[in-house]
């Protein structure tokens, strides 16, 4: 039988990515570019995202 | 279907919602049988459109929603049921009612069916044979989660596809993070920047962030020092040689990367003492209210209110050869600047900061005797236009018309100045402003480098400047007083009924109004075109005239007159 589907999680940056990009930087103890804050938001967004959908399967 | 996709109707707002709108319920079925009805809620979709900014509001996002599904009846079906209204479709871009065997039960529950009355019972209908039904029309089953699901068909989990939907894409996040940043990198870093720049705890100088309360702190003295460091250089110094000069630490530095970061931010904060004037390559600070001084006839306000022109000029496509080729006007050689048009900000430097007033810059002109010298990019702001400053030395060198040809050079404020040569030198009787005398006069000049014929004021052509007194500088404000001048110079005189007129090329027109004041093609046009002093000559292409006012004297009579009064 076919796999049902909860909703696609909408798009925004939200609190708790901010928490951690604040412990991201407060860690590395330097300034980073947009650009290599992006791509650590993007590690952490998968990480969310992945784990909240493993937690309704 | 095209690619895959329904094809969609309605205005081109609701088109791009419907699409939107069968994109984002494709996205949520990924899971789903071709034909599985995939049902959303429009309070869901109105909360994450308005979300996306695609529509202000909930109602005004609710309006274009059901307009949308509406037009598009063919792809979506749109059911009420206790006052909430949900849309429904399949992966295969069209509803299909279930048919009457797997109709969702809509009757309460413990309600008999209702029966039709014995006189008006439908009648029995023969038994059709078996037919064959194409696949896209087998009946489907709602994939909702139904109220009663016989056992056999209960699905062992509801599985959840790792993956966020914005305005432009649904994203993939099973991908590697650096593959979604190849795809999608510039979307998540304009919404990532929108996000920390409001919040209070980061901050950013230029393209770099860190933490508000992680900032290291100066002292006066700290600041004191910086300051007495840049106004014994004389020029703007760099934020690398500051914190190497005056706070004596090395890149190898476990801090050096934060006191360079936290230093920017803390020059920039002291405005009163400090003003950047770098490039986003090359942070560059100097004391504030220290602006190169100009050594041209014009003083900075003036030479702005001049070049506002500018700011309505349309962008230039690209430049050629990634160089700035630029012809010489006698405004630009006497005032020692070049003008900040829509070439020169595809090649120069774009400010660093939002309040950046100008930047930094190094010219370097190899054929005269490598020529360098410093120079300022004055940024447009208000009602003035741009200029680079501080090009006397290098302007010198040069006639109206002469071409130059500008590239970039090592660093990102550093350009290479170059002018073509001529395959024969030659000597051409030139007009020049002899301060002694007060007049303009013709000098005949060796010309070794390539010029453009229609902007040389030459003496043949300009013979009507000779001797002549330039324009007080009350009138050379004025556009129309400069035009009118130039007319007066360059142009036919002649009479219609009591009034004098002038008639004069706008080819003719352009390099002499470029004396007193700088114009564009575009920018001479309109003057002409919106003062009823100058019409267009109907009968010859690119020619026009001016009328002089009845009863005023011609602009030259009048400085005779002033002078001699």
């Amino acid at each position: 039988m076919a796999e049902q589907q909860a909703p696609a999680k909408p798009f925004q940056v939200e609190q708790a990515d901010l928490d951690k990009l604040v412990e991201f930087l407060r860690e590395a103890g330097r300034p980073m570019s947009i650009e290599e804050l992006t791509r650590q938001y993007i590690v952490l967004l998968r990480a969310r995202v992945t784990a909240e959908a493993a937690s309704t399967t | 279907m095209t690619d895959g996709q329904p094809t969609f109707h309605g205005s081109e707002e609701e088109q791009k919602i419907a699409r939107l709108l069968f994109e984002l319920l494709v996205a949520q079925g990924q899971a789903f049988a071709a034909n599985a009805l995939i049902s959303q809620s429009l309070p869901n979709l109105v909360a994450h459109f308005v979300q996306q900014k695609v529509r202000p509001n909930a109602a005004s996002m609710t309006e274009l929603l059901e307009a949308a599904v509406r037009q598009n009846s063919h792809i979506f079906r749109r059911e009420e049921a206790d006052g909430q209204v949900s849309y429904l479709t399949t992966k295969l871009g069209r509803y299909v009612p279930p048919p009457p065997s797997v109709q969702p039960r809509r009757r309460p529950l413990g309600v008999a069916p209702a029966r039709l009355p014995a006189a008006t019972a439908a009648p029995v209908k023969p038994a059709l044979k078996p037919t064959i039904i194409p696949r896209e029309t087998i009946p489907i089953v709602e994939a909702r989660p139904p109220k009663r699901i016989p056992r056999e068909i209960k699905p062992k989990a509801i599985h959840r596809h790792p993956q966020i939907v914005t305005a432009e894409a649904v994203i993939d996040l099973t991908e590697e993070a650096a593959q979604i940043y190849d795809k999608h990198g510039g979307m998540f870093q304009s919404a990532l920047r929108e996000r920390l720049a409001a919040d209070a705890r980061f901050i950013s100088f230029g393209p770099a962030w860190y933490l508000a309360d992680g900032l290291l702190s100066f002292s006066k003295h700290d600041l004191r020092q910086v300051h007495n460091f840049l106004l014994e250089s004389g020029v703007p110094e760099s934020d690398a040689r500051l914190v190497k000069e005056v706070f004596g630490r090395s890149e190898e530095d476990a801090d050096y990367a934060l006191l360079r970061f936290c230093l920017n931010h803390e020059l920039l904060r002291e405005k009163r003492d400090f003003e950047f004037v770098g490039t986003a390559e090359d942070y560059l600070w100097r004391p504030a209210g220290r602006p190169a001084a100009r050594t041209g006839l014009l003083k900075p306000g003036e030479v702005g209110q001049d070049t506002r022109y500018l700011e309505d000029e349309p962008p230039a496509a690209a430049l050629e050869d990634e160089a700035w080729v630029h012809t010489l006007t006698f405004y630009e050689i006497e005032n020692g600047l070049l003008p900040y048009d829509p070439w020169a900000k595809l090649l120069l430097p774009r400010p660093l900061l939002k309040e950046q007033k100008g930047v930094w810059l190094e010219f370097a002109a190899p054929q005269l005797e490598s020529l360098a010298l410093f120079a300022e990019l004055h940024y447009p702001s208000g009602n003035r236009g741009g200029w680079i400053d501080g090009l006397e030395e290098l302007l010198v060198n040069f006639v109206a018309g002469a071409r130059l040809v500008i590239r970039r050079g090592e660093r990102s404020n550093a350009f290479i100045v170059e002018y073509p040569l001529a395959e024969q030198p030659q000597e051409l009787s030139l007009l020049r402003y002899d301060e002694r005398r007060q007049r303009f006069v013709f000098e005949t000049l060796p010309i070794v480098f390539v010029v453009d014929e229609t902007q040389i004021l030459e003496k043949t052509r300009y013979k009507g400047f000779n001797n002549a007194r330039r324009l007080e500088e009350n009138s050379r404000r004025k556009s129309p007083a400069v035009l009118a001048y130039a007319f007066e110079r360059v142009g036919q005189k002649s009479g219609e009924g009591d009034k004098t007129i002038y008639r004069a090329s706008l080819d003719d027109l352009l390099p002499a109004v470029n004396i007193e004041r700088p114009f564009s093609k575009a920018s001479l046009v309109k003057v002409m075109s919106t003062n009823p002093l100058y019409r267009k000559d109907e009968s010859a292409e690119g020619y026009y005239f001016y009328t002089l006012p009845a009863g005023e004297k011609e602009l030259t009579t009048r400085r005779l007159l002033e002078v001699t009064q």
